[in-house]
């Protein structure tokens, strides 16, 4: 086990090598006589390479036509959420636990996208035990939205089912502090307004601006006997459009560790859960094309190898070096995985547009999906040719023109052991 | 004579089993120009030395130089640069690469050698004269009968000068009239050219006329014969 893991690690150093500019330059030097050997070994075999080549080209395909389907929904699921009331975009975010910064915190947090500091702090309210929300003029978390009405100083929003249990209305007034060892310490809010609350984050909350909040709760801290002051601990945080849900997730729970997320419900969530379910089968099938179309391609570079041992080894004993021949294998393969790929490309174009005017399916070929095809195939071209190459590279002329067994290390225990079979 | 290629202590032992000792010790010193021969009965380990003094393959002790340069100081590719331009193989099966006509087998070797492709072009066709393939330059090595591919070959080993020509069993495949027409050949680039030879073979036409002969047996040398004119140059 131990061994096989050396043969695989020392195979990704010497990939990694024979990939150094300066090896690559000096096979480049050698094209002249590696370029037409290459390509007269994948002409001399058309029906074969042709068969490689639409194999990757078919992964290709599917692998456009079923991105081209799911970008499209997710467009087009993202667009019909737009219409509820909070906005689609918004996370809400809390700092909590011990030792945490808020402010170099929140440094860090701006590489997420667009955020906004909102005080929430835990409060004795004439209503009982609740959240201080305190909100930017322009917060999109004001149930009216950033572009609404929001309460003037003094004045709070207080949920309508919080504030029917606690039997407030507009108008009335509402005390907001903390408990001291002298008794109660707060001020007065005005009710300004009831609201719904679509989300948990905000159904036991009191509303109030941000100034008011820092203030109230600044000066609940200041006093010579007073408790420090409440600490705030929550931060709006959006999605930066083009960044997924799940990426700013994680990436949030790398920067906040100890915070916990509050999203549940949001319609940024809805919508990310409708897409997600749209979007699980179609990945499962994009990795299964692709891994069969990667296996097909090995499977016959494989073959490819196997069938021209005594030819390799023939070139190995005239001179070639053990690189150049590595080399010459990718290169068959790459320029057979070249031809695979443009015609996967036009293909995966074409099928889309068939779909497209054939079907109600929203679809939508992007760049970034080209681009994905591109590096997949080019993943799966270099995984198939890496072994065959490999196994040839390491082989001694002797062992290739004899045609005896190929393994991954020709010399070590690995050969000896032998249980594998070899290739 | 100054020995041109010398092996010292040479084994090889295959890791099957319990190990097998393909060839035990050979010491060997094959003289410039020499035209030696190797026989012996099957599996006695003829083709493994050969492989051993081309540096197809590496000893499990012992050492090879060939024109001072000792094997165990090269590393794969020095070795490889080594088989390119200092030795020229010649097989039982050919092994021309199939999708190569004839005259790019014999230019392949130049080629990887680096060599100007107008030169390269001369060569080729000087060669294939001297072998008489001219007429099949151009056709690939299944258009060709077992005797023609053997020529080409033999035109492919001498492509870069070598210092030494290895030949295991050269006429292993042949039928008795193209055996001959290898073996003048050979006899004759030894005789006009001076290159120096090393032939596997059980044919006793090779023996008969060459300066050394090696008998091997379970993987020793059981008996060296050295004839007169040995070192023809
Ligand atoms: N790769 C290998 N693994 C194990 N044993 C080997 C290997 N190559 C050769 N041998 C063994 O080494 C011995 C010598 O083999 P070699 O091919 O050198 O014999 P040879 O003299 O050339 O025989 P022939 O005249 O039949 O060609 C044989 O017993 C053979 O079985
Ligand atoms: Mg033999």
């Amino acid at each position: 086990m131990l061994s096989l893991l050396e043969v695989l690690g020392q195979g990704l150093v010497n990939l990694v090598r024979s990939l150094h500019p300066r090896r690559v330059r000096e096979f480049g030097r050698r094209m002249p006589l590696y370029g037409p050997l290459a390509l007269r070994a994948v002409k001399r075999r058309p029906l074969r390479h042709l068969l490689v080549g639409l194999c990757l080209a078919a992964g290709v395909v599917v692998y456009l036509t079923l991105s081209a389907a799911s970008h499209g929904s997710a467009v087009d699921v993202a667009g019909r959420t737009e219409a509820l009331r909070l906005p689609a975009d918004v996370l809400a975010f809390g700092l909590g636990g011990e030792g945490a910064r808020p402010p170099e915190d929140l440094a860090w947090a701006a590489p997420v996208g667009g955020f906004e500091v909102f005080d929430r702090w835990e409060a004795l309210t004439s209503a009982g035990r609740r959240w201080v929300v305190g909100l930017a003029p322009d917060s999109r978390l004001w149930p009216a939205g950033p572009d609404g009405p929001s309460p003037g100083p003094g004045e709070a929003l207080v949920p309508r089912r919080l504030a029917e249990a606690a039997g407030l209305e507009p108008g009335d007034l509402l005390q907001v502090g903390v408990e001291t060892p002298l008794g109660f310490s707060g001020e007065a809010f005005v009710v300004a307004g009831l609201f719904e609350a679509h989300d948990d984050l905000l159904a036991e909350s009191v509303l109030v601006g941000l100034e008011d909040s820092l203030v109230l709760r600044g000066r609940l801290g200041a006093g010579p006997t007073g408790p420090a002051g409440p600490r705030p601990d929550a931060v709006a945080v959006w999605v930066r459009s083009g960044s997924t849900l799940r990426q700013t997730l994680r990436r949030l729970e790398s920067y906040f560790p100890e915070a916990a997320l509050w999203w549940e419900g949001l319609p940024a969530q809805v919508s990310y859960r409708a897409v997600g379910r749209l979007l699980s089968p179609a990945r499962v099938v994009k990795a299964t094309v692709l891994m069969l179309a990667g296996l097909g391609v090995f499977n016959v570079m494989l073959l490819s190898l196997l069938q021209r041992k005594t030819q390799l080894g023939v070139l190995k004993a005239l001179g070639a070096e053990d690189d150049e021949v590595f080399h010459l294998l990718f290169l068959e393969g790459g320029l057979v995985a070249a031809g695979g790929l443009v015609l996967g490309l036009v293909g995966g174009w074409a099928a889309v547009r068939a779909l497209d005017v054939s079907s109600e399916l929203p679809l939508m070929l992007t760049p970034s999906a080209a681009a994905g095809a591109v590096v997949l195939a080019v993943a799966c071209f270099y995984m198939a040719s890496w072994l065959p190459a490999t196994l040839c590279r390491r082989a001694t002329p002797v062992q290739l023109m004899a045609g005896r067994r190929l393994y991954l290390d020709p010399h070590s225990t690995c050969a000896q052991c032998g249980r594998c079979g070899g290739f | 004579m100054k020995a041109i290629l010398e092996a010292t202590a040479l084994g090889r032992r295959f890791p099957v089993g319990e190990g097998v000792w393909a060839l035990k010790r050979v010491d060997l010193a094959v003289p410039r120009g020499a035209f030696v021969v190797i026989t012996g009965p099957s599996g006695c380990g003829k083709t493994t030395l050969l492989n051993l003094l081309g540096g197809l393959d590496r000893p499990t002790r012992g050492d090879v130089v060939l024109k001072g340069l000792a094997y165990s100081r090269l590393d794969e590719s020095g070795l490889a640069r080594l088989r390119r331009t200092e030795i020229g193989f010649v097989f039982q099966f050919f092994n021309l690469l199939s999708d190569l006509t004839a005259e790019e087998n014999v230019a392949l070797p130049m080629r990887l050698a680096g060599l100007p492709p107008a030169e390269i072009t001369s060569r080729t066709a000087a060669l294939l004269e001297a072998t008489g393939m001219s007429h099949r330059a151009r056709h690939t090595p299944h258009e060709l009968s077992g005797g023609e591919q053997q020529r080409v070959a033999v035109a492919r080993a001498l492509a870069n000068d070598p210092a030494i020509v290895l030949a295991d069993e050269p006429t292993g495949n042949l039928d008795s009239k193209n055996s001959e027409d290898i073996m003048e050949l050979f006899r004759r680039f030894n005789r006009e050219k001076g290159q120096t030879f090393v032939v596997v073979s059980h044919d006793p036409g090779f023996a008969e006329h060459a300066d050394m002969v090696v008998r091997m047996r379970d993987g020793e040398v059981q008996a060296l014969e050295e004839r007169e004119g040995t070192g023809a140059c």
